[in-house]
């Protein structure tokens, strides 16, 4: 498939009114037609709630849910019945947290690093509050990599548990989340990888990254907002108890106690996002319809040429270099501060991300006044790269006269 | 004394800078002239207890012996507390702000008002009327 097949398949890129250069899909993804289409056409052929009434068309619906549940579980080399519907990314986080606070005491370290998002920062901070556990941080490496060697050393028997990024939402920085499972394992810690910024990206295969838990969202992967997923093995989605409660997450209640529901019905309290789910579906076989050589492909050249075209520009500061990167470009231009330059690159019709990226302590490290953030999706195409450029350009042109 | 020690161009000055303004470049242009018109504050300004939270840039502010000093580190925020002053110099507090937002708008700068910019202005303006505590006057002349 060409690059502007890509784009052409995002019906908002055909708008009449003037879109802006995207590049801001870090943030959020736009929608293809057909993800569209999958919520739109079940609600036009009519609904049902899933799982609980017997009628035909709650049949209907809830086989279809079903299907669903296995489509956004292949995505990550999942099954069925290993994937919990979550809100998204942050609720799936805090569903593990809360999961697994009876098995924290003050003797027990959890890890995490220093280049997280918030939701995969404050979410352990506060459980290592309430249990007395200890959270530690693997630091990140000027280049924007994390210090594993550190990570190797430090780590002991004390360690319950590691949630760490597959992906940063602020540098880009791919990190070697394998080789994090491996070591944590050899203490019997469980392992939470964040998978936010590297479902779209990343062919994902759980059983090779041997993470207990894989958390991430449906709309950073071209799917609707308010929809996500909790992957666990069956032993580490076991070991949570329940924090919401009711709805189909229940088996049997009397008036002096209840039974929980088996799995993974037992960590999915209420209706769940049934059209949500369905987009988030067809985003996964969106996705799996593109032959990801060819995906990779595009969204390498992308990166690649941004990459040159940023760090020859003589204005332009890279803040990271990690090794290996996806998709995520952190830079800022000399002498100027973010947000003056995203307010007028705004005007010049480029969406990108400018400030702390919900990663203060790792922002504060690569710059004192937070940064600017580009990402790519599927339709970028060189030509967005070049009008940045020139927006850049232009910006400096404008705030360099002093 | 004046409260405002910081203030060089009144709401008509301001105004008449804007007047031939067509393109956003111009606009920006003279946004960023006046940034270089907010009055030099005291080095002491910029320190921790005096910034400003919900700001995407630093945005100090403080009010001692009567007078309110103001400061940024992004120059579209300066050119923007140029205009704020001088909204405080001709209005009562409550009334300069609206009258702010108007002069936003009517410049062309009302992207500058968005909540989801989260760009401290609003912070600012909480600032200060915790420190008025209801005294409508307390930043005129
Ligand atoms: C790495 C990472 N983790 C977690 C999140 C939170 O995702 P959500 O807001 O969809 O819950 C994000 C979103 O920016 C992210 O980039």
């Amino acid at each position: 498939m060409s690059q502007t097949a890509f784009r052409s398949l995002f019906p908002c890129f055909s708008t009449k009114d003037r879109f802006p250069v995207y590049l801001d899909s870090a943030a959020s993804t736009q929608l293809p037609q057909s993800v569209i289409d999958a919520q739109v056409n079940y609600c036009r052929a009519g609904h049902a709630n899933v799982n609980r009434s017997g009628h035909t068309l709650a049949r209907q619906a809830t086989d279809k849910f079903n299907q669903t549940r296995q489509l956004v579980a292949a995505h990550i080399g999942a099954q069925a019945e290993q994937l919990i519907w979550t809100s998204g990314t942050t609720d799936a986080i805090n569903t593990v947290a809360s999961g697994l606070t009876h098995l924290l005491t003050a003797d027990d370290e959890i890890w995490t690093t220093e280049l997280e998002h918030h939701a995969n920062l404050v979410t352990w901070q506060q459980l290592a509050a309430t249990t007395g556990a200890s959270l530690r941080y693997i630091p990140v490496l000027e280049n924007g990599d994390l210090d594993i060697a550190h990570f190797e050393a430090q780590l002991s028997k004390r360690c319950k548990l590691v949630a760490i990024a597959h992906v940063s939402n602020t540098t880009g920085t791919i990190n070697p989340v394998a080789r994090v499972a491996r070591l944590a394992q050899q203490f019997d810690a469980k392992v939470l990888v964040d998978g936010a910024q590297a479902v779209a990206h990343l062919k994902v295969d759980v059983n090779q990254l041997d993470c207990d838990y894989y958390v991430f969202s449906g709309h950073k992967m071209y799917g609707p907002t308010g929809i996500g997923a909790l992957y666990g093995k069956p032993a580490a989605l076991d070991a949570l108890q329940p924090s919401k409660f009711g709805g189909e997450m229940i088996s049997k209640v009397s008036l002096s106690g209840s039974e929980w529901n088996q799995l993974p019905y037992r960590l999915e309290a209420g209706t769940p996002n049934i059209i949500g789910a369905l987009g988030m579906g067809a985003a996964a076989q969106f996705l799996a319809d593109i032959e990801f050589n060819e995906r990779h492909r595009h969204e390498r050249q992308l990166l690649s040429y941004a990459l040159q075209q940023l760090s020859t520009h003589p204005e332009v500061e890279l803040l990271a270099k990690p090794m290996l990167q996806t998709s995520v470009i952190a830079f800022r231009l000399r002498d100027i501060h973010p947000q003056d330059a995203a307010t007028l690159l705004d005007q010049q019709g480029i969406a990108l991300r400018c400030g702390h990226h919900c990663a203060m302590p790792l922002s504060a490290k690569l710059s004192d006044v937070g940064s600017l953030r580009i990402s790519f999706g599927l339709y970028n195409e060189p030509a967005d790269v070049d009008a940045l450029m020139q927006a850049i350009d232009h910006c400096v042109e404008l705030l360099g006269d002093d | 004394m004046t409260k405002l020690p910081q203030l060089q161009l009144d709401l008509d000055a301001i105004e008449q800078r804007f007047s031939d303004c067509r393109a956003w470049e111009e606009r920006y242009r003279q946004l960023l002239l006046l940034a270089k018109g907010l009055g030099k504050a005291d080095p002491t300004l910029r320190q921790e207890a005096h910034l400003i939270d919900g700001c995407e840039s630093d945005v100090w502010l403080s009010f001692e012996q009567q007078q309110l000093q103001l400061d940024s580190n992004a120059k579209i925020i300066r050119g923007l507390l140029v205009m704020l002053l001088a909204c405080l110099d001709s209005y009562p507090l409550s009334q300069a702000q609206s009258e702010f937002a108007a002069l936003l708008k009517r410049l062309g700068l009302a992207q500058h008002l968005s909540e989801s910019r989260n760009n401290g202005l609003q912070g600012i303006w909480q600032a200060m009327y915790a420190i008025a505590q209801g005294d409508e006057q307390t930043f005129c002349r």
